[in-house]
């Protein structure tokens, strides 16, 4: 709910004078947004346009004639002649008063605190206060910075209990993390008995706090605002890519604040954007390429690091020639990627979807929103299908949930409760496997007795939820990872067609990607498409990229990153050119990397970090971070963005696009590039409509265009006894490459843990934080158990993104896997 | 999952959730059948009113911090409660209070080291006309002498805990 009311008709304005001067605004609009849309500023320190007014801290009095007393201009609606002034001396009394009444108990230890220099109690009190205050008695007092878990620093002496942060949790993210606790002179911010404060999106709480109440942990005593410079990037996490903005200072990147953007994140971020900035300056990124000699990776010149992969390159066929990744990269970087790979070296094998077993041809079933990001919270009904939202693209959420306040229904579907539930009206938690079968159901396709059957939800909550969707005119269907990450892939997609059907045509959004994904898919780092959604098929459009780059793109389809794997076990592809990613921990059956690893003749890896796919390289080469290069990126919805250089990177790491360039000249086909924009430009030559700010969204193909399979029954998931049918599922604060090096992140996520249903854990002997091993046919991993009833029974949920425990291991790329859990340690 | 509160106050908590169209409605009802079951309001019994009316344990917790009649500490099984507003002061209640804490060996607002009874002051109790009165856990207990004190402190040994799930008890 936005207290930014729509613009009214003409019809509909008030007309009022405020400080002598005349002002029409639409009818609703409060004298503080007349007062402030007119230039006059009324200070504030409660009211916060992104949620309805309070009137608690009473800043922004103004005198109003034939009122007796002075108004809080952010409650008093601006009606028809008002005469408002907010100059006088008894306004001026007034805020003084406020002021030096906020200051009684303000400790004003601004030289030690964070918030000096960018604090709206500092700068209300220079321009508004009393020079002195006549408080000669204690202040309240409270433990000073109180740490509520890895990112929030709590100091109660300071707050002067605006409720911001308070109403921040109830109105926009729906956490209820900060509550007011106890009373009167008592009232403080606070989380029960102090324990860590659980929330996803408590840096936002930091940022709209006019005092220097809630602080950061991560930020604590590096900079002063004053010595930060400013520079804009994207956030290079989730996918949804939020515009940032990234403090520096001197050499060191001291901290991630969201930077408005009303179409993407407003002016909020999760935390994961506000904390995962750290890994950056770690101390353990690359500095100098790695090259494989006598067994081990030892540090090499880029001359012999280079020379070794176009060697490798040069001496073997194209089709045995793989690239994956490039999601972590800039458009401009996996432009150059193409061109290389498509055009210098002639093969198709490239593909960016690193962490999928099952892929699903992109002309069918193209990852990313068909609306803006801005467009999810104007739905009348929203479908959550195995996608736990909060975990996987968080700013999504706050669209749903505005959403939901405005009375649209939400409802999930998922082999476990997603974080969100608690807001949904309608929860079908299911067997997996059953999604098709449930999601027929859900569209009137089958009976809902038969949807029932197959899935494990029950009837009666398939029937209500089919009919709230059914009288909504304007629904959205947001379908996850975890409902297409299987080999029944194609009957979801079928049924997800059937249900948006039957809800009048309701656009399907498929929630996939991290990073630059939605870059990585408009290019084209696919084996069968080309830039701008072409088919690789397609002759003219071959024709088209061909005529730019001055050389032929070769027509064969490529490789899916399964294919390549299978290929290079059957060694039939010899060179494997990894760009930012790591398939060792992510591809979904570690296995299955390994043993394809053992077939490669020469493994490349652009990264970061000596990753688990870095440690089993050929020739490792450190590359540049979101942070220290400058160019675009594309989030989930195809919105292009522009991230600035703020730093330079470590050692003699490059980016990926001079690589490329350098790997290009080596094998006799320079790529004459002089800059980014010169690449961005040359992009746009392929891609109408290729701009900055342009959204490029995913196309969608109509209902049911091409897929089939919808009339094949689901079935149970065959499992021996006693096993449990495993999911794996993404969490937003997790330990992956980038996430374990942000101790904001990282102290967050925990340790891994599988989380079984309290029947199963009964059943099988397992107590909360008991550790277990958990076998699959593939392997085995040791785990603490967390019983939870969010779980369906008979299943077991592990996350993914633990580099230390990678649920990969457990993960079969023919199919689901049933998993055993058996206590550990246990006598 | 309700790791501390019984299948009875489980129970009792969904009905008096079913009394009201909002969950938060039932706060106070279910915090005062938890208390009553545990002693206090332990970070346990508030997880499980906040599952039991599914509302964030914040909420609960924010709640149960408001009101001066919850206790989020453990304390006394037994709670008296002495008035010391205008009309009981001009009573005579410095003299109930103070032999109620030298009897029991306390400070007001603190429990008997065998955890038996709180002590605490407090506002007015509504019945001036009885001064000076204090609450002895549900009841009132009015025109109160030093005497009537023991009595009292000999019948809470007798009465586990006279309570009454509607909340204090009339002398009517």
């Amino acid at each position: 709910m936005s207290s930014e009311r729509a613009p009214a008709s003409p019809a509909q304005m008030v007309h009022l004078t405020i400080d002598g001067r005349p002002v029409a605004v639409p009818k609703g609009t409060t004298v503080w947004q007349a007062a402030r849309q007119n230039g006059i500023e009324v200070p504030v320190f409660c009211y916060h346009d992104r949620m309805p007014p309070l009137g608690a801290c009473r800043m922004c009095l103004v005198e109003v004639e034939k009122m007796p007393k002075l108004a809080t201009s952010c409650t008093l609606e601006a009606g028809e002649d008002m005469v408002v002034r907010t100059q006088t001396d008894r306004v001026r009394q007034a805020q003084q008063a406020i002021l030096e009444l906020l200051l009684v108990n303000h400790p004003l230890d601004c030289p030690i605190c964070d918030k000096g220099g960018e604090c709206p109690l500092q700068d209300n009190t220079l321009r508004f206060g009393p020079g002195q205050s006549r408080f000669v008695e204690t202040k309240r007092q409270f433990r000073k910075h109180v740490r509520m878990g890895p990112v929030l620093v709590l100091d109660r002496e300071r707050c002067i209990l605006c409720w911001r942060c308070v109403r921040f949790g109830e109105i926009v993210a729906g956490d209820d993390a900060l509550k007011g606790f106890e009373r009167g002179y008592h009232s403080q911010i606070a989380t029960p008995a102090m324990e860590p404060v659980r929330s996803k999106f408590i840096g936002n709480t930091m940022e709209i706090c006019p005092v220097g109440a809630l602080t950061s942990a991560t930020y604590r005593f590096r900079s002063r605002p004053w010595d930060n410079r400013t520079v804009q990037s994207v956030c290079p996490h989730c996918g949804c890519g939020c515009a940032t903005t990234l403090n520096v200072r001197g050499a060191d990147l001291t901290r991630t604040r969201p930077r408005e953007h009303p179409e993407v994140n407003d002016i909020w971020l999760c935390d994961k954007g506000f904390f995962g900035y750290e890994f950056v300056g770690s101390p353990e990124r690359l500095r100098a390429p790695l090259v494989r000699r006598d067994g081990a990776l030892r540090e090499a010149t880029w001359d012999e690091a280079l020379g070794r992969v176009a060697d490798a390159l040069r001496s073997t066929s194209p089709e045995a020639v793989g690239v994956i990744g490039g999601a972590r990269s800039t458009n401009e970087d996996d432009y150059l990627l193409l061109r290389l790979f498509r055009g210098v070296v002639g093969t198709n094998n490239i593909d960016f979807r690193v962490e999928t077993a099952y892929p699903q041809p992109t002309s069918r079933a193209a990852w990313g929103l068909p609306v803006a990001i801005a467009d999810v919270e104007r739905a009348d009904a929203i479908v959550l299908v195995g996608c736990d939202l909060t975990e996987e693209y968080p700013i999504l959420w706050l669209r749903v949930k505005k959403a939901i306040d405005r009375g649209a229904p939400l409802v999930i579907a998922g082999a476990w409760e997603p974080e969100v539930a608690r807001w949904a009206q309608h929860r079908l938690i299911h067997r997996r496997g059953g999604e098709a079968a449930l999601l027929r159901a859900l569209a009137g396709g089958v009976r809902a007795e038969d949807g029932a059957a197959a899935s494990g939800a029950p009837a009666e909550a398939i029937r209500a939820a089919a009919d709230t969707l059914r009288a909504a005119p304007r629904a959205l269907v947001l379908a996850g990872e975890a409902a297409l990450e299987q080999p029944g892939a194609e009957r979801v997609l079928a049924a997800l067609d059937e249900l948006c059907a039957a809800c009048h045509g309701a656009p399907l959004g498929i929630l996939r990607g991290r990073g630059n994904s939605g870059g990585a898919q408009v290019l084209g780092l696919l084996p069968d498409m080309l830039p701008g959604y072409r088919p690789l098929g397609d002759p003219s459009a071959r024709e088209a990229v061909a005529a730019v780059w001055g050389r032929p793109v070769p027509s064969a389809p490529g490789r899916t990153v399964r294919g390549m794997l299978e290929a290079a076990r059957a060694a039939d592809l010899e060179v494997l050119y990894v760009v930012g990613a790591d398939p060792a921990s992510d591809y979904p059956d570690a296995r299955a990397w390994e043993e394809a690893r053992r077939g490669l003749r020469c493994l490349v890896v652009h990264e970061l970090f000596l990753t688990r796919t870095a440690e089993a390289a050929d020739v490792v080469l450190p590359v540049l971070a979101y942070a220290e290069k400058t160019g675009t990126v594309a989030n989930i919805e195809g919105r292009v963005q522009r991230q600035d250089q703020a730093l330079l990177g470590p050692g003699v790491a490059r980016s990926d696009a001079e690589i490329f360039v350098d790997l290009a000249s080596r094998l006799g086909s320079p790529l004459a590039v002089a800059s980014w924009e010169q690449v961005f430009a040359e992009i746009g030559r392929m891609i109408p409509g290729w701009a900055e700010g342009a959204r490029l969204a995913p196309p969608r193909p109509g209902a049911g265009a091409g897929r089939d399979g919808a009339g094949i029954p689901d079935g149970p998931l065959p499992r021996p006894e006693g096993a449990l049918a495993l999911v794996a599922g993404r969490r937003l604060f997790d330990r992956g490459t980038m996430a374990a090096r942000c101790p904001g992140v990282r102290g967050q996520a925990g340790e891994p843990f599988v989380a079984v249903h309290p029947e199963d854990a009964a059943r099988l002997g397992l107590r909360d934080g008991m550790p277990c091993e958990v076998r699959s046919p593939r392997g085995a991993l040791r785990l603490a158990v967390r019983v939870w009833a969010g779980v369906h029974r008979g299943h077991a949920y592990a996350p993914r993104g633990y580099d230390s425990a990678p649920v990969s291991v457990l993960l079969d790329e023919r199919g689901p896997v049933a998993v055993t859990v058996r206590p550990l340690g246990a006598p | 999952m309700a790791r501390v509160l019984s299948q009875a106050v489980l129970a009792e908590i969904e009905r008096a959730r079913a009394r009201y169209p909002r969950p938060q409605s039932a706060v106070l009802p279910a915090l005062h059948a938890a208390q009553e079951e545990v002693g206090y309001l332990s970070p346990e019994a508030l997880d499980d009113v906040a599952e039991a009316l599914g509302l964030p344990v914040t909420e609960v917790a924010s709640v149960a911090t408001f009101y001066s009649m919850f206790f989020t500490e453990p304390v006394g099984r037994h709670k008296i409660r002495v008035c010391t507003n205008l009309s009981c002061y001009l009573n005579g209640c410095e003299e109930i209070l103070d032999h109620l804490c030298r009897t029991l060996g306390v400070r007001p607002g603190e429990t008997t080291a065998d955890g038996r009874v709180l002590v605490e002051v407090a506002e007015c109790l509504a019945a001036c006309e009885e001064a000076p009165v204090l609450l002895a856990d549900e009841d009132r207990h009015g025109h109160m002498t030093p005497a009537k004190v023991d009595a009292l402190l000999r019948a809470l040994d007798r009465e586990p805990s006279a309570t009454s799930p509607t909340g204090p008890a009339g002398d009517a």
